[in-house]
């Protein structure tokens, strides 16, 4: 609360004027007695909405070896409920119930077989021993239960009907701090939505447990198709010690660890009207909208509020440098920075920041003469925003590797010199436009506005979000100086390196002959 | 025992607990909800529409956000000549600005409006689009016009053209890499087997001269071969007043009025029938694209061949691939079929997935099966009511969702077309798809042992790969012909 109150005074500092409007956001909330929020920015003309349902929880719920369930519990999420997804609940049910307690013996047998490995390598098998008898015939037992449900199963239930009245832009996305389900509706079709997530969120029924296993394998191996991937994996969980939200989204050793118990754990605790928040942005009103909501999600009881407490990342006490070898990835530099996390006043200068830099890193490596695209971001896995501290990176990708040394020295002297404060006023006039046009484009875009106002109140408060984006016209060189010497020191910096492999030289090659 | 009996205890409780709400709760299901039918969400055209000069124009205010986007749909593309090179050297020299600024001007003023500048050829349409804040939208119509009128032309070596194979595999700073075991160089490789001797195969891989793309850009570009589309936080007048400005003066384009004579579709590279092209790549999964060309689909087959395409893997989550490949089996992250078919020249029917080495062959047989399926059985009342208002109410309403989309949509489909007649007519031909017709579309238009497959990925892997629900090797769904990307 007394960030917020920094932010909104540095908002009330603002001169009145055109700028200032393009953050209004006159969003109207509603609490539900059971703590379910709701937010709808009403746009009387618009004939669709563009429909959200938040839940706090993600990666930072996750523990140690199995990474990745919380973004696992939502594809889970997509194989209906029992009253979607079935043709008969009452001939299902005892089957569920059957895989559920096969999975108790097997998740036994697995303990007790845990010990019967006793030389546990360095690099491969020191988990648990996976094959015994038992195990074997649990996990055939529980294939063929699986197999035998299917005669019950309407697949793609909880997607249908949102396609059968109009919806688009149909996905799911988990990330470190949320879990978000979304449609674009018609507007005589919102109510779909509620019916459809509120039976979500109350009934989901685990099914296909091993397939689904399965098509997460698919996206990491998706994911390490690009060559980027584990150099980014490698920079993260350097730059990070314990914090959750440097987690990659599993390996495929967690893979193997994840149990329907635990998943049914993850979703009971997280998936209570007081911690969910549906965001409306459309042809829509409040007051139309509360009964609708009312009638669907009403009947849940308000539960015990799930724990937000997460790892804190100890103080960054050295200097940092990874050398990562790569004959795929395009040689590189960067340096990687902690940064506060939204709703600290310092944040959305940081977005400024950011956008100078790059500016500034643009032109000092044109000057030097390396050919290279620099990036300025704070992207760590899949987002780019936290409500935790993350890093700001800066990325310059030479066209060269001999060009290495000289862009590490530009980006160094760059960062240096916006320490010391010389940002040209040219500059920041630029970067500010930047960010405020790149607003601008999100205004228009219902889905990708709603999904802002949604990761807002996930992080901090829906609230931080116009004060956020208004701040960021605020900064001032002397803001930018200010974080850049508190925050850029060498004992927060971590050093990324990318090059390519040494090729030992041949005996009759070069000096030798 | 006692920790026997806790885990009872524990599963118990949770079999409970989704049932265990305060209230009692009611679920109807969504099949039998009474909810309003949506309007038609397409406007009157008329409404928007503007003349200016020869050129034609729709503008829509929208004052949602103080931005601006101009856009220009020229009414030729590749396959607008002989040989594609040359008209993607003018989408080359369109990509660079106006040549009447300085080399470097243009994209630094792009830079300083903090534009979005967009080029897009396509075989029989070239749109560009430039969005600013609305502050700087004069000054964009201005920019967009004039890089319109004389683009920067430059000599094009062979194999320089955007958006070829070749030219592809030669771009990007890790793209080489990255390219070699994408789906878009499966894509390009099996549009290559089907179009490749065609223009609209888009191909690019001859020298062409400034001059000669000049004198396309004379004979097709010109204010009435232009649709011109403006929308958001300007008046109409504004709009209006500075197109016409612009465009003062201009004239030609006159070939892109005429409607050319339609490019034969090829035929089939191997009469012989269905082959399958493993492209080695050192990748951890591999892709699958299928398919065969397209002829131009006459109206009356359009909207039944949408709704076939929409169920067997057109409809995102829930399609009949996505149920197989995915939700029952875990195969593969997804799957898809995408028609594409033109007016004067030959498309392709596509259909894509990708997946482990080990499920590749079952990949293939999944999907030629439910293609066969498609042909053979009628589909179901439920998949059909869902693909009819999923693409009546959901794909072709967000054409009009806003000032932004609407305004693109009225200025294509008049580019494409000359006039709106399809899009007035088009909820109603989809509600009018019967069961049977999505069979006879999916018979005429869809023959699997025509279709050409490529797969790119870790060839020994996939070749020996067998999956335990099915036997069949490979080999067995087309002759294999492998063949290195290069």
């Amino acid at each position: 609360m007394q960030r917020l109150g920094l932010m909104l005074a540095l908002l009330a500092a603002l001169p009145l004027g055109a700028q200032r409007t393009v953050y209004d956001l006159p969003v109207r909330e509603h609490l539900f007695p059971n703590g379910l929020r709701l937010l709808v920015l009403e746009r009387a003309n618009d004939p669709r909405v563009a429909a959200k349902i938040f839940t706090r929880m993600g990666a930072v719920n996750e523990i140690p070896g199995e990474a990745g369930a919380a973004h696992f519990l939502e594809h889970l999420m997509f194989k209906g409920t029992r009253t979607l997804g079935t043709t008969d609940w009452a001939s299902e049910q005892p089957i569920r119930e059957r895989i559920g307690a096969l999975e108790q013996s097997l998740i036994a047998e697995r303990n007790r077989a845990r010990n019967d490995l006793r030389q546990r390598g360095v690099f491969h098998e020191y988990s648990h021993k996976q094959s015994t008898p038992l195990a074997d015939s649990l996990r055939a037992e529980i294939a063929r239960l699986e197999q035998s449900a299917q005669r019950y199963r309407e697949h793609g239930a909880t997607m249908r009907w949102y396609q059968r009245y109009g919806g688009t832009y149909l996905t799911a996305t988990t990330e470190q701090e949320y879990m978000k389900f979304d449609i674009n509706l018609p507007v005589e079709h919102i109510e779909v939505f509620f019916r459809v997530e509120a039976d979500r969120m109350q009934n989901t029924i685990i099914r296909e447990f091993d397939e689904e296993r399965m098509i997460l394998v698919e996206q990491r191996l998706g994911d390490l198709n690009r060559p980027a991937t584990p150099y980014a994996e490698a920079m993260n969980s350097t730059v990070g010690r314990v914090q959750q939200v440097f987690w990659p989204e599993g390996y495929r050793t967690d893979f193997d660890q994840y149990t329907r118990a635990h998943q049914q754990q993850l979703y009971e605790r997280a998936f209570v009207p007081n911690n969910t928040t549906i965001v409306l942005i459309g042809g829509v009103t409040l007051e139309a909208m509360i009964p609708l909501v009312e009638r669907h999600f009403g009947a849940m009881a308000r539960k015990p509020e799930p724990p937000r407490e997460v790892a804190i990342e100890p103080l960054p006490d050295a200097e940092r440098r990874l050398i990562w070898r790569s004959t795929e990835l395009a040689p590189r530099v960067e340096a990687r920075f902690l940064i506060p996390g939204v709703g600290h006043p310092d944040r959305p200068h940081f977005d400024v920041l950011g956008e100078v830099t790059q500016i500034m890193l643009a032109r000092a490596l044109n000057a030097a003469g390396v050919a290279a695209r620099p990036s300025v971001n704070t992207n760590v896995v899949h987002t780019s925003r936290f409500g935790l501290p993350a890093s700001q990176n800066f990325e310059v990708v030479v066209d060269r590797q001999e060009q290495l040394d000289g862009a590490e020295r530009v980006l160094l002297d760059v960062i240096e010199r916006v320490r010391s404060g010389a940002v040209s006023a040219e500059d920041l006039t630029l970067a500010k436009k930047r960010l405020r046009v790149a607003w601008l484009r999100v205004l228009r875009q219902p889905d990708v506005l709603a999904f802002d106002i949604g990761h807002f109140q996930a992080m901090d408060v829906w609230r931080t979000l116009p004060v956020f984006m208004a701040a960021r016209e605020r900064t001032a060189p002397d803001d930018i100086a200010r974080i850049a010497r508190q925050h850029f020191i060498a004992e927060n910096r971590t050093i990324g390196v990318v090059r390519r492999p040494d090729v030992p030289p041949r005996m009759n090659d070069g000096g030798g002959r | 025992m006692t920790r026997q009996w806790s885990c009872c205890l524990t599963l118990g409780l949770m079999l409970a607990l989704p049932f265990s709400n305060g209230r009692a709760q009611t679920m109807v299901h969504p099949r039998d909800m009474r909810m309003p039918s949506p309007p038609s969400p397409r406007p009157d055209p008329a409404v928007f529409r503007h003349q200016v000069g020869t050129s034609t124009a729709y503008v829509v205010e929208d004052r949602q956000a103080p931005m601006v986007t101009v856009r220009a749909f020229v009414r030729t593309g590749y396959g607008g000549a002989p040989d594609a090179a040359v008209p993607r050297a003018v989408e080359r020299a369109l990509r660079a600005g106006p040549s009447s600024m300085a080399p470097g001007a243009f994209s630094r003023e792009v830079d300083a409006m903090v534009g979005e500048w967009r080029v897009t050829m396509g075989p029989e349409v070239t749109e560009l689009s430039l969005d600013v804040p609305s502050e700087d939208a004069r000054r964009a119509i201005a920019l967009l016009v004039a890089t319109l009128r004389g683009p920067r032309f430059m000599n094009v070596q062979a194999g320089q053209a955007p958006s070829t194979l070749r030219g592809a595999t030669a771009t990007g700073g890790s793209g080489p890499v990255l390219y070699e075991g994408s789906l878009q160089l499966a894509v390009d490789i099996l549009n290559e087997q089907l179009l490749g001797a065609s223009a609209y195969g888009g191909l690019a891989t001859t020298a062409v001269t400034a001059a000669a793309a000049q004198t396309f850009h004379a004979a097709h570009f010109g204010p009435s071969s232009i649709v011109f589309a403006v929308a958001g936080d300007i008046a109409a007048a504004d709009a209006r007043a500075g197109l016409a400005e612009a465009v003062a003066g201009w004239s030609g384009g006159q070939a892109a009025l005429r409607r050319p004579a339609v490019t034969p579709t090829p035929a089939p590279a191997r009469p012989a029938g269905r082959e399958i092209h493993l492209y080695d790549a050192d990748k951890l999964q591999g892709w699958v694209v299928m398919g065969h060309t397209l002829p131009p689909v006459p109206l009356q087959d359009r909207a039944a061949l949408e709704v076939m395409n929409y169920i067997i893997g057109g409809g995102h989550f829930d399609t009949r691939l996505f149920r197989e490949l995915r939700d029952k089996r875990g195969l593969a992250n997804t799957g898809g079929g995408y028609p594409e078919w033109f007016d004067r020249g030959p498309g392709t029917y596509t259909l894509r997935t990708y997946g482990r080495p080990d499920v590749i062959p079952f990949l293939v047989e999944l999907t030629l099966r439910e293609v066969d399926k498609m042909r053979t059985d009628l589909v179901t009342q439920d998949e059909l009511d869902i693909a009819r208002g999923a693409l009546a109410d959901g794909v072709f309403a967000m054409r009009y969702a806003d000032s932004y989309a609407t305004s693109r949509s009225l200025a294509e489909e008049h580019a494409r077309n000359g006039d709106h007649t399809e899009s007035a007519s088009y909820q109603r031909r989809v509600r009018a798809v019967t069961r049977e017709q999505v069979r006879d579309v999916a018979r005429r238009y869809v023959d699997p042992e025509r279709f050409q497959i490529v797969i790119v990925g870790p060839r020994d892997a996939i070749g020996k790969a067998k999956h335990w629900e099915s036997s069949k090797p490979l080999s067995s769904f087309g002759r294999i012909v492998s063949a290195d990307i290069r």
